[in-house]
């Protein structure tokens, strides 16, 4: 019934595992958790069959599928989902997001469980204290949190809702459940800083308004001419530019195109005699000559969206690749080897052209970030831009230090005090709010929130501030100038913060 | 789409006895009776007519009057012109005075008025150029220049004088007169498929013409080896004197016989005699490609008014017509002389990009192209086309925005055409277009939005500055889509311009797509609008962050801190009203305020009782103690030092914003956490507290703060 997509999620990440093991930057998730699980309490409700309720079972591996365990794990989460319920009233609920959630401390774990599809689904998952305090990982709830409930949308991703699913076919569900859940938590690495998981977005390419309308008319003409093309995407190298799809899809798609599907077409790029002109499909057949149906071998994707009325709809997703640029094309209609040829035809004049210009305005713009002496990360949950210099893009090449030369390593403290400072010391039902506070070892953190964005800088010991006073003024004179965008962000003004080129600073 | 005769008037046929004559430099047609003497009529096609007699000696060959019309000219020997001086009333007995050509064996072959009192002959070896003078009754010659021509045209909007040279008479010598001097233009030499059955090219193939603002000579062309193929050449000449004339364009026929050739509204026709039909060339549809088919072929049509003059069905096409430019048919049998009318509008051509694009060259069809752009749009043409109508828009519109150049030195011959009207469509237009399409039902709205944002696209890459209110109108098209996403997404790539009014809009866009609002301030905070960014915060009840805001920009006056108050009393609970109140009241200081604020400052004093604050000022010391013995950072040998509060009601009342309802309001206070993780709260002021930005600024302010915090030790 369903094709894998996973087969797209292969082995794409072979390249960087050494790079990886340097410590400080990223942790491989599977080195830091206990277990994962997706349960379904209802299957279990008949005595003697409790351990039907457990669809998917993720724990380390090399341990054996312990049944006994599994039944205790997932009861006793469900027990306490079902306690705490029934001990607090319905407004006191917790929600992260959409999904009501319950954090379980022990001495050796931290738990997370969310309930998902109005309760029908159980998920949780168990940070090793030990471990995560071997790799120098800082456990912050949110953080457990959003990466649980970004697991889940990956997966009814591709799968659609759980429910759907299971009622369908449960064997295959949890062959699904297997095959997708065993891959994305042997692959998945998390920030040594947490924020950086917990604020979910994506990286926009800054560009200027009329290189913008342009691939905005193009993106018209694409949807007049093929009107089975329902949603698009459209990316530069590995940032976006544009979307239709739903909001709360972006960030996880966001994450499979630059994560595993690009990265796999960037290796086949580099091998010589390949480059095509015009550009190429990522996904779908590679031979369009002829007029065979499509079989699921080589079917391009499904992916399950939220269409306007919280619905899923089921697309194929094609994606076509010319120079830098990247268009995705969500079609709902079946896919044909005419189809893509037409399409073919069109986006290979086009987009060449396009991707040049692109890049033009891009390189004439000239790097809106100077070289830093300092972190930051800036989120801004409306438009979900999110830009940091921790990283540019975690998964193309693993840790570019391109704009963090010298920079000292953050050491684990800071990580936590910015978790802490965030979670404690910032409301965050308000919208604005700040607070500096300084560590130990002589680093600043400085957290603004203004008008729901949020901005948090981390100041090395070797800005060498020796009082509050002092941060603000080298906050104002260095740091904003430093970063301009980000100056007019904290003061209630983002110029062009998110997108567009720096601006003159405000006198 | 042509109409012949919308002004035509009928004049005495020619017959033995009477001649009837083309004066091209009026536009006139002249009948002559008698030689003269039974009288001379010129007439226009408006029906002005002007009669005058003249004695009768000998046959007349050409009749002319000046273009002021105050001295005709008629020649009647081979060798001299007589001037007749037109007088007002008297014209039975015109004074007459005579100009003998000045070389001995000249001929003359045309005259032709250049001003209004000088007139060049064109003799058989030369050009003679004569200065007219009514009032002296004289005429006196300025220039003279030996050339040998076998015929000539002129085209007198640029005073352009063609003579025809060589052995096929198909080398073109071009003059400009001007200022009494000849300026040779560079000759060039016409193809006109020269053959044994046809080896001199004459004047009736030869036009010359001003089309989109060049100077053309079109010249037909029959084929060489079979006569089924002829075309009409288009020679441009240069601005430059210095640069000979090129074939340009070459307009296929494909037809064989009779030809007549007008140009109107930079259209050439070309009427075809035997197949009664015209073709129609616009070269302006494609100015880079240099063969034209006909885009249209079609047929005159006679009007009313002619089917008045000539009887019911006027014969079209005869082959007794003759025809000259601009657009001028004579019948020299029947009597009529009419003009040939254009009407694009009514033009029957199926694809609408061509359409537009033909319309777009016309002169005068503003309303037409708009209504047609319109319709097309409303059919959801495809975008692609739209998009190629409203570039070659945008560039007319550019281009005739554009001054056209004078020559500086009025006394250097120049190559002047006719000015070229081009359609200007402004940003006007279209706002009112869009506007008009999105109020007629069943119209996707999404494509009007993707029609208008290629129109912004192609003013933006033309760097043309976009009306604001053609933004407008596309945020307003975008909500009826309720396409937010790409809303959102246009202002966050700066695709729309900021101003204010496009800032309240986005503000207003709240309730349909939050997102919106936080773009709307943003646009306030670029446009430095920090009165408007307070008056929306406290219109969301967000009293402390306008306060913040004010603060931040230093204009927390008077009138602002009423503004919250109101808003605070009006929309927060006592804690709220509490925290509010007292920051003013600090702001404020001594001043006297009015009575308004006294009312607030009584009701402040009843939203806690005394016991109240107390209670509240323990509970909020030990909640912060608590607060920052965080599981995380602190260990538990942690020593807290806190200043002990100050004495003071002030700073103990205002303390209360930290009752419960706002417990994250104590927290934005700035901590400084040292390298024995102890931790010191350096400032426990009571604005601190709720303003904790505010706060800091002050702390840098005052001078007392700088100093090392006092300390007490719980431990």
């Amino acid at each position: 019934m369903l094709q894998s997509p996973l087969r797209y999620l292969s082995s794409s990440y072979g390249n960087y595992t050494a790079a990886t093991t340097h410590r400080g930057a990223l942790c491989l998730i599977s080195d830091l958790i206990d277990y994962f699980f997706v349960a379904h309490p209802l299957s279990g409700r008949r005595e003697g069959e409790e351990h039907k309720r457990v669809m998917y079972f993720y724990t380390q591996p090399g341990t054996p599928p312990d049944k006994t365990r599994q039944t205790e794990v997932t009861g006793f989460a469900e027990a306490i989902v079902n306690f705490m319920n029934d001990f607090s009233d319905k407004e006191n609920q917790n929600f992260e997001g959409d999904f009501p959630y319950r954090d379980v401390m022990t001495d050796k774990t931290a738990q997370v469980y969310v309930q998902v599809e109005h309760g029908e689904f159980l998920l949780g998952i168990s940070f090793d204290k030990q471990a995560s305090k071997n790799f120098e990982y800082t456990i912050f709830m949110p953080t457990l949190r959003s990466v649980l409930i970004e697991a889940y949308k990956m997966f009814k991703l591709f799968f659609g809702p759980m429910e759907d699913f299971r009622r369908a076919d449960e064997t295959l569900f949890q062959q699904r459940l297997d095959y997708f859940f065993g891959r994305y938590f042997s692959q998945l690495r998390l920030f040594n800083m947490p924020l950086l998981n917990h604020f979910i977005g994506v990286d926009f390419q800054p560009l200027n308004g009329t290189p913008f309308l342009t691939i905005e008319t193009l993106l018209a003409e694409v949807k007049e001419d093929f009107p089975a093309v329902s949603k698009m995407l459209f990316l530069y190298q590995d940032k976006l530019l544009y979307y239709s799809v739903s909001k709360a899809d972006l960030p996880s798609l966001y994450r499979y195109l630059t994560e595993n599907l690009l990265p796999m077409s960037l290796r086949a790029e580099l091998e010589p005699n390949t480059r095509v002109p015009g550009g190429k499909w990522l996904t779908g057949p590679t031979d369009l000559q002829n007029d065979l149906p499509i079989t699921l071998d080589c079917s391009p994707p499904t992916v399950f969206l939220t269409a306007a009325d919280e619905s899923y709809e089921e697309h194929k997703l094609l994606v076509y690749r010319s120079l830098n640029a990247t268009i995705c094309l969500f079609v709902n209609t079946e896919v044909t080897r005419l189809m893509m040829r037409n399409m073919d035809g069109f986006l290979g004049a086009e987009l060449p052209k396009l991707a040049s210009m692109i890049g033009e305005s891009i390189s004439t713009e000239n790097s809106e970030l100077r070289v830093s002496d300092f972190h930051y990360i800036y989120y801004n949950p409306s438009s979900l831009s999110l830009r940091t210099s921790f990283h540019q893009s975690p998964l193309v090449g693993g840790i570019t230090s391109k704009n963090t030369p010298q920079l000292p390593a953050v050491p684990q403290s800071v990580h936590n005090i910015v978790c802490e400072t965030y979670d404690r010391l910032l409301e965050a039902s308000e919208d604005f709010g700040e607070c500096i506070v300084k560590e130990s070892r002589d680093w600043w953190i400085v957290i603004k929130k203004v008008n729901e964005r949020i901005l948090v800088l981390l100041l090395p010991p070797t800005f060498n501030i020796p009082s509050l006073q002092e941060a603000h003024s080298r906050i104002e004179n260095h740091v904003f100038i430093s970063l301009p965008k980000l100056k007019t962000a904290v003061y209630f003004s983002v110029m062009l913060t998110e997108y567009g080129k720096p601006l003159p600073l405000p006198s | 789409m042509l109409t012949l005769g919308d002004e035509s008037i009928s004049f005495e046929a020619s017959s033995s006895l009477s001649d009837n004559f083309y004066d091209n430099t009026n536009c006139k047609v002249c009948t002559v009776r008698g030689n003269g003497s039974m009288g001379v009529t010129f007439k226009g096609l408006k029906g002005d007519s002007c009669n005058l007699r003249i004695k009768d000696v000998g046959k007349i060959k050409i009749a002319k009057i000046s273009p002021s019309g105050r001295v005709a000219s008629v020649q009647r020997n081979e060798n001299a012109v007589d001037f007749i001086v037109l007088e007002s009333g008297d014209r039975e007995n015109c004074i007459e005075f005579t100009q003998v050509v000045s070389s001995r064996s000249g001929l003359i072959r045309q005259v032709e008025w250049i001003t209004s009192n000088q007139i060049v002959f064109i003799t058989n070896n030369g050009l003679e150029l004569y200065d007219v003078n009514e009032e002296k009754r004289n005429s006196k010659l300025v220039k003279t220049l030996n050339v040998a021509s076998d015929w000539s045209t002129c085209y007198h909007p640029s005073r352009l004088l063609l003579l025809a040279t060589g052995v096929n008479a198909a080398t073109m010598q071009p003059f400009i007169i001007h200022h009494g001097q000849f300026t040779r233009l560079k000759p060039f030499a016409v193809d006109f498929g020269c053959s044994n059955s046809k080896k001199k090219l004459l004047e009736r193939d030869v036009t010359v013409s001003s089309i989109y603002g060049s100077i053309y000579v079109l010249a037909l062309r029959y084929s060489t080896r079979d006569s089924s193929t002829s075309d009409l050449l288009m020679y441009k000449l240069s601005a430059d004197v210095n640069q000979p004339a090129k074939l340009t364009y070459t307009l296929v026929l494909g037809l064989t016989g009779m030809f007549g050739i007008h140009v109107i509204d930079n259209l050439v026709i070309v009427h075809h005699q035997l197949s009664r039909s015209s073709l129609i060339f616009d070269i302006g549809l494609d100015l880079n490609n240099s063969a034209h088919q006909p885009f249209l072929t079609t047929s005159l049509v006679a009007s009313s008014r002619l089917c008045s003059i000539a009887g019911q069905s006027p014969s079209l096409y005869t082959p007794s017509w003759v025809m000259f430019t601009p657009n001028v048919v004579i019948d020299p049998f029947m009597g009529i002389f009419a003009s040939l009318k254009v009407n694009p509008e009514k033009a029957i051509i199926e694809d609408t990009v061509l359409r537009l694009r033909f319309l777009m060259n016309r002169t005068n069809q503003k309303i037409t192209v708009l209504n047609e752009l319109s319709t097309a749009i409303r059919d959801r043409l495809k975008l692609r086309l739209i998009q190629q109508v409203l570039e070659i828009m945008v560039e007319k519109n550019a281009v005739s925005k554009i001054p056209i150049l004078r020559p500086s030195d009025p006394t250097r011959s120049q190559l002047l055409c006719e000015d070229l009207q081009l359609l200007s469509i402004e940003q006007d237009d279209m706002v009112h277009l869009f506007v008009n399409i999105k109020e007629h039902p069943n119209i996707s709205y999404s494509h009007l939005a993707s029609v208008m944002l290629a129109y912004i696209s192609i003013l933006k890459v033309r760097e043309i500055t976009v009306q604001p209110y053609l933004y407008e109108v596309l945020v307003n098209t975008l909500v009826l889509a309720g396409d937010f996403l790409k809303l959102h997404q246009l202002i966050n790539y700066k695709v729309v311009s900021d101003s204010k009014p496009m800032a309240y809009l986005l503000v207003s866009l709240e309730a349909k797509y939050s997102p919106l609002f936080q773009s709307g301030v943003d646009m306030l905070v670029r446009e430095g609008a920090t009165d408007e960014i307070v008056e929306v915060l406290l219109a969301k009840g967000n009293v402390t962050d306008a306060l913040r805001y004010l603060e931040n920009h230093g204009s927390l006056d008077r009138a602002n801190a009423l503004k919250a108050l109101d808003a605070i009393w009006q929309y927060g609970d006592r804690v709220h009203k509490y925290g509010i109140f007292a920051h003013c009241a600090e702001k404020k200081g001594k001043q006297v305020w009015n009575e308004q604020y006294e009312k607030f400052s009584a009701d402040f004093k009843r939203l806690y009782s005394e016991e109240e604050i107390i209670d509240a000022e323990k509970e909020v010391a030990f909640s912060k103690m608590r607060k920052f013995i965080s599981p995380g950072a602190a260990s538990s040998r942690s020593r807290l030092v806190q200043e002990p509060p100050r004495p003071g009601a002030a700073s103990s009342r205002s303390r209360l914003v930290q009752e419960p309802p706002r417990p994250g309001a104590a927290s934005s206070c700035p901590l400084i956490l040292d390298t024995n993780t102890r931790y010191e709260i350096v400032k426990n002021d009571s604005s601190l507290i709720l303003f904790p930005v505010i706060a800091q600024f002050r702390q840098l302010q005052d001078p007392r703060l700088t100093r090392e915090p006092r300390v007490a030790n719980v431990e």
